[in-house]
């Protein structure tokens, strides 16, 4: 009895402990994250079976004790999965995955748009992100803008200062829009650059044609700009060149990637560059580096800082945070003088800086499967100002022909006097800033497959203040006097409002044979000025069409052939600088938006070798102009008299022939045409004097629009000899914008006080100049290249690259072989000289690294 | 339980191998184009690291464990990567396998020895990285998975189609890449012309069909023809290399080899 009491022991102390433990398994379907029923799971120490019940879960026991068990997971058309297990305090999840033939799932990046937007003939280009790693990251400064610029219906623009134009229109009618929020003022350095850093830009999407009434404020083309998403995966980059030191890093946060953050910076700073410059024409003695970068006091900076979040727990539910703060700037100098007793010199300092600040939120929801609401609000603080000083002084003999002339002899001029003093000092200051606080609410209805309905709302509310105050030393009245005039404009917070209603229909009326985009927008403008001075508007109605036939009818040469045509009304509020009072003599309802009727016909095919071809032909009326003619009153002031009634007609084509991103050569190839007349209508008699808005250069006749050029082709071509050598190269020709043309040089004599206020006759010269209709500027050869190499580093996910490139190297060349682009006439002494041109353009070299993970 | 079992392996790395606070490296006798077939490296909390340049786009992981009197590693895990220009393929999969670790008489030199061979098991998580694009998740792991997947298939067919063998230098590519891509590679067998015959185009390369149909099995017609192969093979060439020596390594080298202590 003794004897059996101890085998029970013994077998409960050491048996028994053996079993006393299970692992719980839950077994599901990866893809589907459902619980698999009668899974066979086998622990391979003992051999034995157990299977998994409804729920997918089974508990196996264990012999106590054991550090490690091998369990194999079995289930008929699931492939088996072995398991080593050696953590039994928590249960374990085993997912299988569908067992299925070889995948051949290749990553076919050559065929994928990137981005949340699609291209569509007739309306718009979308720009993957391989052209943007090699257009937009040429030349000593990476902008996206310089991929944009190469696109058909893109004019070249170059140089500090200059505005695109897009298909004949007016550069201020391009709208940027990032991530849903309208960016009043996205550039750098007047329009040379702008503040997209291809490090922060996932896609662009570039609409010159007849783009969706979801957008409006744009009377040319719209530029959709979408971020990268920082939730996807663990990335930074550093860049340090000659010009420039960049960073950026994006990481998700939290276990299921559900929240990621980016944060950038840029900090370009030309100081290096422009010893680079100065060394290689002291060097060379190529003088007209030398002389074209002499003027420069403070080297042109740009300091840039990013930050973006953004948090999608779910398909159904995306948030996001952007914020941007820019500077920009440059000085401009030059105070030789000459010797002041025998000529009058003159010397000018000049700075421009420009800042901008914004922050934005868009949320995007889906409640039902066919139901997607957007909400985007935003702030933005852009400023920006110009400084100026101009001296004259010095002193200058009559001419002899001077005295001799019988007109001016009948002036008086002081007995024993040989010639007379100047000495004058101009100044100009602008001071601007702008508040835009904005927000806008979409709906997008799936009804069915074949039809989406949109509707959304907005509102945008600018405050502007603006202050300009100058004293322009000029020659007016009978008998003619040099005197200083004062300039002043400004206004303080002057408010405008725009409110905007839209309703669209996506539809596929024929499905796979033709499509519709059909919609209606209207814009209201609300002003409200200084001394509670207000200004209404009648809403501004927008309808635009667009159909996108895709045939069936192809052959070995062109294949997937789609056709569009379309037709829409864009237009823009017409409260340009907010400096509008009461005094102008506007009453409400008389202002209108500036407006463009456009329409369109397009045609894409695809060639052999994977090459696209897309061409569109177009005619623009532009009507509703905003233009004004500046007036002196009798107290010399200059004021600005407002009309509404200048038009244009705008007619031309553009192609492009690119081949998708491949790993030997890819490239575009895009040239666009343009014929472009405009016409202000009214001079107010000071056609003489007046110096019109947007440099329109006649009154009461058409004229070619001083951005014009009939021509421009591009040629970006990426050659990829091995895997880690990259050269890529850039080409733009472009047909002169208009010139004026000179006209006889005369001298006149003026009074003029001297240093103390004594009036003096003073000998002056004066050249009228005439707009043209055949004059053009020097045609534009803008050559850049880019050699690159790089790699991983062994057995790393590190990627470095070291690069040279050479930005505008034909430039001396082109200096040499061209007339001079533009000169001035002296007034004290007749004399033509060089003037400065804000096209100026030198060959900047740049050498760079980068490593990003 | 966990903390224990950390400290003991510890204590155990410590006594035998006469640790004091840095990793202990390990390497083979033999050597391969002037680097030693076998590198082990122990961590201070018992993790093993085991590298070869004859699998190099394979880092096979494990723990170190004394049971009575000997030692073992427990092979758990394996890290797959292998990256080229313009991106890279990373693969962390489920493994087992054990091997005894025998102190040799000879000063520093001790003995791998075999009990279960090295088996790859399922994928835990994978990611790729193409230029600028990341696959990660469950889209990354799908495409490791399939992308290794595909390449044991092709290491399968030429070894068994083709005839090719294990080859642990630069003969790899002269061997392997011919009969794979002859349009791009010279095969002697073959006459260039021939290849130009019939053809489909896929990765901007034209593929000769007739040699696909003729060479390779059905089931990697497609993927031969779109380019897909070419395009796992460029892309992640240490891993094809790996992949397709890994069953030679695991069977002639790991399974008896010698190593010595350098370091620690």
């Amino acid at each position: 009895m003794i004897f059996k009491r101890v085998l029970i022991i013994l077998f409960t102390v050491l048996v028994v402990p053996l079993f006393s433990f299970d692992l719980s398994v839950i077994v599901t379907d990866r893809d589907l994250d459902i619980p698999l029923e009668g899974a066979k799971i086998v622990n391979t120490d003992t051999g034995n079976e157990y299977f998994t019940d409804f729920n997918g879960f089974v508990s196996i026991p264990l012999l106590n004790g054991v550090s490690r068990v091998v369990i194999i997971t079995s289930l008929i058309g699931y492939e088996e999965r072995k398991q080593l297990v050696t953590d039994f305090s928590k249960g374990l999840n085993i997912a299988l995955l569908m067992e299925g033939v070889l995948e051949g799932q290749e990553l076919v990046v050559e065929a994928e748009a990137i981005g949340e937007t699609d291209e569509e003939v007739g309306v718009s280009t979308v720009i993957e992100k391989e052209i943007i790693q090699s257009a937009a990251k040429m030349g000593i400064i990476e902008d996206v803008m310089n991929a944009v610029k190469i696109l058909p219906g893109v004019s070249y623009s170059g140089g500090f200062g200059s505005g695109m134009s897009v298909r004949g229109g007016d550069p201020s009618g391009l709208t940027a829009v990032m991530d849903g929020f309208v960016t009043k003022y996205p550039n750098h350095w007047g329009g040379a650059f702008s503040i997209f850093n291809p490090n922060i830009v996932e896609s662009i999407k570039f609409s010159p044609g007849i783009f969706s009434v979801k957008h409006g404020q744009a009377t040319s083309a719209l530029l959709e700009v979408n971020t990268v998403d920082p939730t996807d995966g663990l990335k930074y980059s550093g860049i340090l060149s000659t010009s420039t030191m960049e960073g950026f890093y994006q990481t998700p946060l939290g276990g299921k990637d559900e929240f990621g953050l980016l944060t950038g910076f840029r900090l370009t700073n030309y100081d290096l560059a422009l010893k680079a410059v100065e060394l290689t024409g002291n060097t060379l003695g190529i003088e007209e580096l030398t002389d074209t970068i002499a003027p420069i006091s403070r080297a042109p900076y740009i300091y840039d800082f990013y930050l973006k979040a953004l948090y999608e727990p779910s398909q159904t539910f995306k948030w996001h945070f952007n914020g941007f703060w820019g500077n920009d700037g440059v000085g401009i100098e030059n105070v030789e003088f000459g010797d002041k007793t025998k000529e009058i010199s003159h010397g000018f300092e000049m700075f421009y800086k420009n800042r901008d600040l914004f922050f934005n939120t868009g949320l995007k929801l889906l409640p039902t499967r066919n139901l997607l609401m957007s909400i985007v609000l935003g702030y933005e603080y852009w400023a920006y100002d110009v400084n100026g000083n101009m001296r004259e002084e010095g002193y200058k003999e009559y001419s002899d022909e001077f005295l001799d002339n019988e007109e001016f002899a009948s002036m008086i001029i002081p007995v024993g006097a040989v010639g007379y003093e100047v000495y004058t000092k101009t100044h100009m200051e602008q001071n601007n800033t702008k508040q835009s606080i904005q927000g806008r609410y979409d709906l997008d209805w799936s009804i069915n497959d074949n039809y989406l309905l949109q509707v959304g709302f907005g509102t945008n509310l600018d405050i502007t203040s603006t202050a300009q105050d100058s004293s322009i030393w000029a020659v007016v009245g009978n008998p003619p006097e040099y005197q200083n005039l004062s300039y002043k404009e400004g206004a303080n917070d002057t408010k405008n409002l725009i409110s905007f209603l839209y309703t669209n229909l996506n539809a596929n009326l024929i499905p796979g044979l033709l499509k519709m985009e059909l919609g209606v927008r209207a814009d209201h403008a609300y002003f409200m000025g200084e001394d509670d001075f207000t200004l209404n508007t009648y809403p501004e109605i927008a309808p635009r069409v667009n159909f996108v036939i895709s045939p069936s009818i192809e052959n070995d040469i062109f294949k997937d052939n789609v056709f569009s045509i379309g037709s829409g009304i864009f237009n823009k509020n017409p409260f340009l600088n907010g400096g509008m009072d009461k005094d102008l003599g506007i009453d409400d309802f008389e202002l209108v938006s500036e407006k463009t009727f456009m329409s369109v016909l397009g045609w894409e095919t695809h060639l052999p070798d994977d090459i696209r071809f897309k061409v569109e032909g177009y005619y623009k009326y532009v009507y509703d102009r905003f233009y004004y003619n500046r007036v002196i009153n009798s107290e010399n002031i200059i004021e600005p008299i407002i009309h509404f009634d200048g038009y244009g007609h705008i007619g031309g084509g553009d192609f492009l022939i690119d081949k998708k991103v491949s790993r030997y050569i890819d490239g575009l190839f895009s040239y666009t045409y343009v014929y472009a007349r405009y016409q202000e209508p009214k001079d107010d008699n000071v056609a003489g004097f007046a110096s019109p808005h947007r440099d329109s250069p006649i009154r009461g006749q058409d004229y070619y629009p001083n951005f014009h050029r009939f021509n421009t082709l591009n040629l970006l071509v990426n050659i990829k000899p091995t895997g880690n050598f990259t050269f890529t190269t850039k080409l733009t020709f472009a047909t002169g914008i208009p010139k004026e043309e000179d006209g006889e040089t005369t001298m006149f004599a003026a009074f003029v006080k001297d240093r103390e206020g004594e009036p003096q006759i003073a000998e002056m010269y004066s050249r009228t100049s005439y707009y043209s209709d055949v004059l053009r500027t020097n045609y534009s050869l803008p050559l850049d290249f880019k050699f690159s190499w790089h790699n991983y580093l062994k057995d790393s996910k590190y990627e470095w690259e070291i690069y040279f490139a050479v930005q505008d190297v034909l430039a001396p060349v082109l200096g040499k072989l061209q007339p001079s682009e533009s000169t001035q006439t002296s007034k004290w002494n007749g004399d033509s000289e060089e003037a400065s041109s804000s096209g100026f353009s030198f060959p900047i070299p740049s050498i760079g690294f980068r490593m990003s993970f | 339980m966990l903390t224990v079992k950390k400290i003991y392996i510890v204590i155990i790395g410590l006594t035998l191998f006469s640790c004091v606070t840095n990793n202990i490296e390990y390497k083979s006798q033999d050597t391969l184009q002037n680097k030693e077939v076998i590198t082990l490296v122990l961590g201070e909390n018992g993790d093993i690291k085991l590298n070869s340049p004859l699998i190099p786009g394979i880092t096979i992981n494990g723990t170190l464990e004394i049971d009575g009197k000997s030692t073992f590693i427990y092979i758990m895990g394996a890290r797959l990567f292998s990256n080229w220009n313009h991106g890279w393929t990373e693969g962390f999969y489920e493994a087992s396998g054990k091997y005894l670790l025998i102190k040799s008489t000879v000063q520093n030199e001790y003995i791998i020895r075999q009990v279960d061979p090295v088996e790859l098991w399922g994928i835990v998580s994978g990611e790729i990285r193409y230029f600028d694009k990341y696959y990660r998740l469950d889209d990354g792991t799908w495409k490791v998975k399939n992308r290794v997947d595909r390449l044991k298939e092709y290491s399968r067919v030429l070894k068994e189609e083709f005839g090719t063998k294990s080859s642990y230098d630069n003969s790899f590519k002269k061997n392997v890449y011919p009969r794979l891509f002859p349009e791009l590679f010279s095969l002697d067998s073959i006459e260039k012309k021939d290849l130009k015959l019939n053809t489909v185009k896929g990765s901007n390369i034209n593929w000769s069909i007739d040699y696909t149909e003729t060479n390779f099995p059905n089931q990697l017609w497609e993927l031969r023809n779109s380019g897909t192969i070419y395009r796992d093979v460029q892309e992640a060439p240490n891993l094809f290399y790996s992949i397709y020596n890994l069953d030679e390594f695991i069977k002639n080298i790991l399974k008896d080899h010698k190593i010595t202590k350098v370091k620690g």
